[in-house]
């Protein structure tokens, strides 16, 4: 798959990515620095338990992070997208990667060396300081999905699913809201952590009492506030 | 296979292995997958790599490999996937390391690189 190497100044992600905020002449180091490619759905951009050397900023695409249990189970933590970054835990905990990270929508993504990373770090608070916005929601949201884990039983935890990727990736349409994201069924089953054959059985009673509707793996929401009372969302 | 590839010399192995801490890969990886740029040069110290193109494997390389510099610094797709076998252990010469030492010029590191630069 051919990609033209776009400079961070015409991203697709442009405002939301760790070096948004950095002046003309810092962002042209940074386009010189980088290295774009393209992936495919299926490729992988890093394994886990290997050691990192950089950090992959995500320009469009979709991600998804997840851990290989001991029996080979697979459980997503997180979906990465435009703007989000990758593998900057391990970089700078030093560790091997907990995680791998597989394209689930083609991609194009952007790798910068842990040189000049660091280095960014060092001469550019604003790079800091947004790596730092980025580490605090996601451990917001691993501490928010650990209690629901323990707290909530599986249709809350289905309901609180698709309103956070209505959320994340919600496309208003008539009289429905279209979830721009395709997941498999294990997928969702992964996530919410249940069965497959679960997640298929709540699917279709959400669809019985009209608060989503299908179209092959693209899902609609079409009742919010019903969603959220079934999430039980304490605030 | 038309992928710049080249083996060091003891003496360039010891040298790099001095100024880089080498990386051991527990699992296989992707180092760059056919059309794309790799993301950093690497010498492989230990294990091996497969070149792979259309999904065949095309030649496997071992010890005192480098590769992938050229095609880091002219941003030139590989024309062939790069798999690493797990347990395999690299030194990644990162595109940072390379244009510093494009400018410094007279280092070790520049003699070693400057057969890949073009």
């Amino acid at each position: 798959m051919k990609l033209k190497n776009i400079d961070c100044e015409h991203c697709d992600a442009r405002g939301k990515g760790i070096f948004c905020e950095l002046e003309q002449l810092s962002l042209a180091q940074v386009s010189e620095r980088k290295v774009m490619n393209a992936y495919k759905k299926g490729q992988t951009i890093f394994f886990q338990g290997n050691p990192p050397f950089g950090l992959y900023c995500v320009s469009s695409g979709k991600i998804k992070v997840s851990k290989i249990g001991n029996d080979g189970k697979e459980s997503i933590i997180r979906i990465a997208s435009d703007g989000d970054v990758l593998g900057h835990r391990s970089l700078f905990s030093s560790e091997n990667y907990t995680a791998t990270a597989t394209v689930i929508e083609d991609a194009s993504i952007c790798f910068i060396d842990k040189k000049f990373i660091y280095q960014a770090i060092q001469d550019e608070p604003t790079v800091a300081l947004n790596l730092i916005q980025k580490l605090s929601k996601e451990m917001g949201s691993a501490e928010a999905r650990s209690a629901s884990l323990s707290q909530k039983n599986v249709r809350e935890r289905l309901a609180e699913l698709f309103l956070m990727l209505n959320k994340s990736y919600g496309v208003q349409e008539m009289n429905r809201t279209k979830l721009d994201i395709k997941l498999t069924r294990e997928e969702i089953a992964s996530m919410v952590g249940t069965a497959n054959e679960t997640v298929i059985r709540f699917i279709s009673e959400f669809k019985d009492e009209g608060l989503i509707e299908q179209d092959g793996k693209t899902i609609y929401i079409l009742d919010e506030k019903k969603l959220l009372e079934y999430a039980n969302l304490n605030y | 296979m038309n992928a710049k590839i080249k083996t060091l010399t003891n003496q360039q192995v010891k040298f790099l292995k001095k100024k880089f801490v080498p990386l051991k890969f527990n699992a296989d990886f992707h180092l760059v997958y056919e059309s794309q740029i790799p993301n950093t040069g690497i010498v492989l110290l230990d294990g091996q790599i497969n070149f792979i193109h259309k999904r065949k494997k095309l030649a496997h390389v071992g010890k005192g490999l480098i590769f992938g510099i050229y095609e880091l610094l002219n941003n030139i797709p590989s024309m062939h996937g790069c798999l690493v076998l797990g347990n395999s252990e690299l030194i990644m010469i990162q595109k940072s390391d390379i244009l510093d030492a494009m400018v410094a010029k007279n280092c070790e590191l520049f003699d070693i690189i400057k057969d890949h630069i073009d």
